[in-house]
C-alpha cells in the first residue's frame, strides 16, 4: 500500500466496501450481466489502483483497511453491514484485492458469492476459492474461529496479572535497592493471583514468558521465571501454599543483583575477572541482603534457597563453589532450569540475538543429569513442551504457526497447539487461528506436519506478539 | 479456590435481592455462626465444647447452601450484607468480626453449591480463629483460606496494585518492509524444492524418553515430600555458614559473621535459644575449619560470640539453661550447688539478652521447670510483659500444656482483676490436682477472699484442697456455701474422710449456719446421750456435732454444749468441756 494518510485511505476503502457490498447485492438479484457491473467494477479499480492495492478485512464487527479501522456513520453503515454479513456467510476474514487484477476474476468471485447460498461458512469459501481460480490479484482470506468470551477474559486477566506482577517485583527490587525494606506481603497477594490464574489457565501466562524487554530485562526475567517455575510446579502437582513459595522464591532469585553495578550487568562486551567475580557473587549477595532485610522468617528462609541454589547446578558444577556437596533442593531445581531457559531465550544487551526456544531446550537437555536434575527436566520439557512456547513452525502447507501450548500426551508431544499466523503462500493473516498439530483429515493423515524450525531473527520477527 | 478482582459485581457474588425466607434463614445461619465461633474462641481445640461448636458450624453452613444455593456475603467495615441487606453489624466496631475480615482485604466471601460439611468446618476455623492459627509472617485470614485449597469457596479480596500500564515489548521490532516477502520467499522455497520436504518429526522412542516412569514418579515423590519436611530455619542456618565457609575478603567476611551476630541476638530475644546456639555452633565450626583465615578474621568471629550472652559462650549458656529446663533429648538436670549456680548464672544472662515482649515465652520457660525460685522469676518477668488486655494471658489457659497453664494461672492470679474470673470455670474443674490448685489461688487472689467459685472446691477429691477451700470460706465468713456444706455432710461419702477433716467441716457449719443449724447438732449429741448410736460412730457423730456447736457460738448452742457435758460418755462430756472453754459466744464472753 502507497503512503496514503489515514482519511485518504478511509475514503478509499469505504469505497471498496460499498462497491462491493452493491456488486455483491446487483449478482444476488440480477447476476452477472447487468449493465451496473461496468462503473462499479471501475470504482474499485480506481480505489485499488490509488491505494496500491486494498485489504478489506472484518474482524469483531468492523471493517479495516489495512491496520485502519473504518469508522462507521449513516452513509457507510448498510454497506458495513452488509459486507461483514456477506464475509460471514462464506467465512471470509479479508479480501485483497492488489493493483492490476483482472476484473473478470473479481466479478467472477462477485457473481458465485451473491447467487451463493452455502450450506456452511466454509463451504462457502470453497466455492469463492473455486471461483477465483488462481488469480495473483485478489486474494481470499479465511475469517480465524471467533474468540469466546472466556477467551478473551483469560488472556486479559493474564496480561493484568503479569502487569500486576511485574509491578510487585519492581517495587521490591527497588526497596531493596534503597535498603528500605523486603516487602513480602504485598507480593504474596500478587503471588496468590498468580498462582490462581495459572492453575485455571495455564496457557496464556505462559505465552506471556516470550515478552522479552532487554530494556527492564531484570524485571521480566524474574517475572518469568516464576511464571515458568509455577508452571512446572504445577505440572508436579504441588499445593497452592508450596506453588507460593516456589513463586516467591522464584521472583526474587535474582535479589542479589541489585548489589552489582548496572554498568557491570548491562555490559555489552566480555567480563573480566574482576566482573566474573562480582557476578559469581550474586547468588551469595541475595542471601545475604535477604537475610538482613527479613530476617530468619520461614518465607525468608524460601527465597535465601532460591537466590543461593539457582546457578549451582544440579551435581555442584556451577557456583557458588562449595567445599561440600549440598543437595539441591527440588525448589533449587525448578529455579535453576528456569532460570536458564529465560536467560537464554532472552536478547541481552551483549547477545541481540538469544536462542529460540528449541534450541535452548536442546542445550539443557545436553546438561540433563550434570547441571540439571534428569528428572526435573523431564517434567520441564512436558510443560514448555519438546516444541516450547514461541517457538516458531513451518508446516508443509506453507503455513508458518507459533507454538502457544504444548500436547499434553507425551506421545503426541511433537504435535502442540499453533498459531497460524501466514496462509500457505506466505502471508501474514491478521487474526491468527489456533489449531493442533493432531488434526486429521480424510484417510487419517496430519493434516499439518511440521517441516523445519524457524529461527524468527531471521524474519526479524519478535512472536511475543502473538501471545499479546 | 481462586480469588477475584473486585469489580461491580464480581463473579459468584449475588447482589440480586433476595426473597425474605431466604434472608431470615441467612440471618439466622449467620447469628448461629457468630455464636458457634465465640464458644471456640473460649475453649482450646481439643476441649469438646470446641470440637461440638466447630461441627455445628460445619454442619448448619453445608445445610444451609445445600439447601437454599450459594451464599455470597458482602463484607463492609462494620456489617456483612446479602442480597444487598445487612445480616449481620458488628457490636463493636473495632473487634468485630466483619471488622477484622475486612480489614484483612476481604471484601466479599461465597459458598458455593456442592460445599460440604469438612470445607465448611475449615472455613468456619480460619474465620473464628483469624491469625492465631497463623504460622507465617503476615498471613491473615486471606492466605489461611487460600492455603486451605477449598474449592467451593471464592474469596473478594481488595485489590492493591491494580495493573498499570500496557503490556508492550520496548523493543518491539516494527514489521520491516521484507518481512512478507522474506515469508513468502521461504514458502515458495519450501515449495519449489524438488523433493517434498522432510517432516521433523520425533519417533516414539525418543518421545519415550521425555515420558515419565512409575520410578520418575516415586523419585519425584520422594523429592516433595522432603521438601515439605525441611526446616527452613536449619535450612538458613546451613546456608549461612556454606556462605561464611567460601567468604574469602575479609571485608565480605566480616559483614557475614556480623549477620550471625544480628541473627543470633533476634532469636535470643525472641527466646529461641535452640536456633541462636545453632548459629552460634555454625559460626564456631567455620571459624574452626578454615585454615586460610587471617587472625584479624578469626578474632572478628570470636568476638561476635563473645559479645554474645553477656559474654559468655553461647555454648555454656546453652549448657546452663539445658540443665535448668532440659532439652529435647534430657530432662532437667540440677546435682549441685556449683551446678545450680551455674544454671541461675545462665538465667539470668539470658533473661537480659530476652527482649521479647511476648509473655507467653517465659512462662514456657516456666512451665519447663519444677524448680520454685526459678519459676518465681519467670512468673515475674511474665507479669511485666501482661499487656492492659488480659486476652493472651487468658487464652493460655486453653492450653494442653498443664505446667503452662498452671505459670498462666499463677500470673493471672497476680495481675487479674474480677471481670477475669470467668475464665477459671474450666479450671476448677481440670482433672490436674495442680491445675486446680493454681486456679483455686489465683481466685482468691483476685477476689480478695472468698468468691462463690471457691465453694465447688469443698467437694474437690483431692483433701488438701478442700481444707484451703474451707479455710477460705470461713475466713470470708461465706453463709452461701452452708448448702454445699449441708450436702457433703449428707453424703455416704463423708463417712470416709478423715475425722479431722470432718470436725473441719462441721465447724465450718457451724461457723456459718449460726443458730439455723443449731437444733440439728443438738439432735446429735442427744442421740448419743440416749444411746441411740452405739460404738465409736456414735461418739464421732456427737464429737462433730460438738464442732459444730462450737462453731456456732451462740448462746443456745452454749446451753446445748452444757448439756453435753451430762453425757454418759467421757469422751463426749470432755468434749463438751472443751468446747465451752474455748468458745467464744457471740456476746463476746467466754463461756
Amino acid at each position: 500500500m502507497s503512503d496514503l494518510d489515514e482519511r485518504e485511505l478511509q475514503a478509499l476503502g469505504w469505497e471498496v466496501a460499498r462497491q462491493l457490498f452493491v456488486l455483491i447485492r446487483i449478482a444476488r438479484t440480477h447476476g452477472a450481466n447487468n449493465e451496473a457491473w461496468g462503473p462499479a467494477l471501475g470504482k474499485v479499480n480506481s480505489a485499488v489502483k490509488q491505494a496500491d492495492g486494498i485489504a478489506l478485512r472484518a474482524v469483531d464487527g468492523a471493517l479495516y483497511v489495512g491496520d485502519v479501522r473504518l469508522k462507521v456513520d449513516r452513509e457507510n453503515y448498510t454497506a458495513q453491514e452488509g459486507v461483514i454479513r456477506a464475509f460471514g456467510t462464506h467465512c471470509v476474514g479479508a479480501v485483497e484485492i492488489n493493483p492490476g487484477f483482472d476484473a473478470m476474476d473479481l466479478k467472477n468471485l462477485l457473481t458465485t458469492w451473491g447467487s451463493s447460498s452455502p450450506p456452511t461458512p466454509e463451504q462457502g469459501l470453497e466455492l469463492l476459492s473455486g471461483a477465483l481460480g488462481d488469480g495473483e490479484g485478489i486474494h481470499l482470506v479465511k475469517a480465524p474461529k471467533p474468540k469466546s468470551e472466556e477467551q478473551k477474559d483469560s488472556r486479559h486477566m493474564a496480561k493484568a496479572i503479569y502487569i500486576r506482577t511485574l509491578t510487585a517485583v519492581e517495587d521490591v527490587m527497588e526497596s531493596v535497592k534503597i535498603n528500605q525494606a523486603f516487602p513480602l506481603k504485598r507480593s504474596k497477594r500478587v503471588m496468590q493471583r498468580l498462582v490462581d490464574n495459572l492453575l485455571a489457565d495455564p496457557v496464556n501466562l505462559l505465552g506471556l514468558t516470550n515478552l522479552r524487554c532487554y530494556d527492564e530485562y531484570t524485571y521480566h526475567h524474574s517475572v518469568n521465571v516464576c511464571v515458568l517455575s509455577l508452571s512446572v510446579g504445577r505440572r508436579l502437582g504441588l499445593p497452592k501454599p508450596m506453588l507460593a513459595h516456589l513463586g516467591i522464591a522464584s521472583m526474587f532469585h535474582d535479589l542479589g543483583k541489585s548489589r552489582i553495578p548496572v554498568d557491570v550487568l548491562n555490559k555489552p562486551g566480555e567480563f573480566d575477572d574482576h566482573e566474573w567475580d562480582m557476578i559469581r557473587r550474586h547468588p551469595v549477595y541475595g542471601v545475604k541482603t535477604i537475610v538482613k532485610l527479613k530476617g530468619a522468617d520461614e518465607l525468608a528462609s524460601r527465597v535465601v534457597t532460591g537466590s543461593f541454589e539457582h546457578h549451582m547446578g544440579y551435581d555442584g558444577s556451577g557456583y557458588p563453589k562449595l567445599p561440600r556437596q549440598r543437595t539441591m533442593s527440588l525448589y533449587g531445581r525448578i529455579i535453576s532450569m528456569c532460570d536458564c531457559y529465560d536467560a537464554m531465550t532472552s536478547a541481552r544487551v551483549y547477545n541481540r540475538t538469544p536462542a529460540t526456544p528449541e534450541r535452548a531446550l536442546k542445550l539443557m537437555l545436553s546438561k540433563s543429569g550434570k547441571a540439571f536434575d534428569s528428572v526435573m527436566m523431564k517434567v520441564f520439557v512436558n510443560t514448555i513442551g519438546i516444541f516450547p512456547v514461541g517457538t516458531l513452525l513451518l508446516l508443509d502447507t506453507g503455513e508458518i504457526g507459533v507454538v502457544f501450548q504444548a500436547n499434553e500426551d507425551p506421545a503426541q508431544g511433537d504435535r502442540p497447539y499453533v498459531r497460524m499466523i501466514t496462509d500457505t503462500h506466505g502471508r501474514e493473516l491478521d487474526t491468527p487461528e489456533e489449531v493442533s498439530l493432531t488434526e486429521t483429515i480424510a484417510g487419517g493423515k496430519f493434516r499439518w506436519n511440521i517441516t523445519r524450525i524457524l529461527d524468527p531473527n531471521d524474519l526479524e520477527m519478535d512472536v511475543s506478539e502473538f501471545f499479546l | 479456590m481462586p480469588s477475584q478482582p473486585p469489580t461491580d459485581n464480581p463473579a459468584g457474588m449475588d447482589t440480586e435481592s433476595l426473597d425474605a425466607d431466604t434472608l431470615k434463614a441467612i440471618r439466622d445461619l449467620v447469628g448461629h455462626l457468630l455464636r458457634s465461633m465465640k464458644t471456640m474462641r473460649l475453649y482450646a481445640q481439643t476441649n469438646t465444647m470446641y470440637q461440638r461448636a466447630l461441627a455445628d458450624t460445619g454442619t448448619r453452613l453445608a445445610a444451609h447452601v445445600s439447601e437454599y444455593g450459594p451464599l455470597s456475603l458482602r463484607i463492609d467495615r462494620e456489617r456483612m450484607l446479602a442480597g444487598g441487606e445487612t445480616v449481620h453489624q458488628d457490636d463493636d466496631p473495632k473487634e468485630g468480626l466483619a471488622f477484622r475480615l475486612y480489614s484483612d482485604g476481604l471484601r466479599g466471601l461465597t459458598f458455593k453449591s456442592g460445599l460440604d460439611e469438612v470445607e465448611a468446618r475449615t472455613a468456619m476455623q480460619i474465620i473464628a480463629e483469624g491469625a492465631s492459627l497463623a504460622t507465617g509472617e503476615d498471613d491473615d485470614v486471606i492466605t489461611l483460606l487460600w492455603n486451605a485449597e477449598l474449592d467451593h469457596l471464592l474469596m473478594d479480596v481488595v485489590d492493591d496494585d491494580p495493573p498499570q500500564g500496557e503490556l508492550v515489548p520496548t523493543h518491539k521490532i516494527e514489521k520491516p518492509d521484507e518481512r512478507p516477502q522474506k515469508l513468502a520467499q521461504l514458502v515458495k522455497a519450501q515449495a519449489e524444492a524438488p523433493e517434498p520436504p522432510k517432516r521433523v518429526a520425533y519417533g516414539a522412542d525418543v518421545l519415550k524418553v521425555f515420558t515419565l516412569t512409575d520410578r520418575d514418579g516415586a523419585y519425584l515423590d520422594d523429592l516433595m515430600r522432603r521438601e515439605q519436611e525441611v526446616d527452613p530455619a536449619q535450612d538458613l542456618v546451613s546456608i549461612l555458614s556454606d556462605v561464611l565457609t567460601i567468604e574469602e575478603n575479609p571485608d565480605e567476611f566480616a559483614d557475614t559473621v556480623g549477620l550471625f551476630g544480628t541473627l543470633i541476638t533476634d532469636f535470643l530475644s525472641q527466646g529461641n535459644l535452640p536456633m541462636a546456639a545453632s548459629l552460634g555452633r555454625g559460626l564456631v565450626s567455620c571459624v574452626a575449619s578454615r585454615k586460610d583465615l587471617t587472625t584479624a578474621m578469626k578474632e572478628r568471629a570470636m568476638k561476635e560470640l563473645l559479645t554474645l550472652g553477656g559474654g559468655k559462650p553461647l555454648a555454656a549458656l546453652e549448657e546452663g539453661l539445658g540443665l535448668l529446663f532440659g532439652t529435647e533429648d534430657t530432662e532437667p538436670t540440677i546435682t549441685s550447688p556449683a551446678k545450680r549456680e551455674q544454671t541461675m548464672s545462665a538465667l539470668n544472662t539470658y533473661l537480659t539478652l530476652l527482649r521479647t515482649t511476648n509473655l507467653r515465652t517465659y512462662l514456657e520457660l516456666a512451665s519447663r521447670t519444677s524448680d520454685g525460685q526459678v519459676r518465681d522469676m519467670l512468673c515475674d518477668h511474665a507479669v511485666r510483659m501482661v499487656p492492659e488486655s488480659h486476652d493472651a494471658l487468658t487464652g493460655l489457659l486453653l492450653e494442653l500444656n498443664t505446667q503452662l497453664v498452671i505459670c498462666a494461672t499463677d500470673v493471672l492470679g497476680r495481675v487479674g482483676n474480677t471481670s477475669d474470673l470467668l475464665h477459671f470455670g474450666s479450671l476448677t474443674k481440670s482433672p490436674d490436682v495442680n491445675v486446680r490448685r493454681a486456679a483455686l489461688e489465683a481466685i482468691t487472689s483476685i477476689a480478695g477472699g472468698s468468691h462463690p467459685q471457691v465453694i465447688p472446691y469443698l467437694a474437690d477429691p483431692d483433701p488438701r484442697l478442700r481444707r484451703r477451700a474451707l479455710g477460705i470460706i470461713e475466713k470470708g465468713q461465706m453463709t452461701e456455701a452452708v448448702g454445699m456444706l449441708r450436702e457433703i455432710a449428707a453424703d455416704p461419702g463423708f463417712g470416709e474422710w478423715e475425722i479431722a477433716e470432718r470436725r473441719a467441716v462441721f465447724f465450718a457449719l457451724g461457723s456459718l449456719g449460726k443458730d439455723e443449724l443449731v437444733p440439728m447438732f443438738n439432735r446429735k449429741l442427744q442421740g448419743v446421750k440416749r444411746g441411740l448410736f452405739g460404738g465409736t460412730k456414735g461418739e464421732d457423730d456427737a464429737l462433730l456435732a460438738i464442732m459444730g456447736l462450737k462453731g456456732a457460738a451462740t448462746e443456745s448452742a452454749r446451753q446445748a454444749l452444757e448439756a453435753g457435758k451430762a453425757c454418759p460418755s467421757e469422751k463426749v462430756a470432755a468434749a463438751c468441756s472443751g468446747a465451752l472453754r474455748d468458745m467464744t459466744v457471740v456476746t463476746g464472753e467466754k463461756a
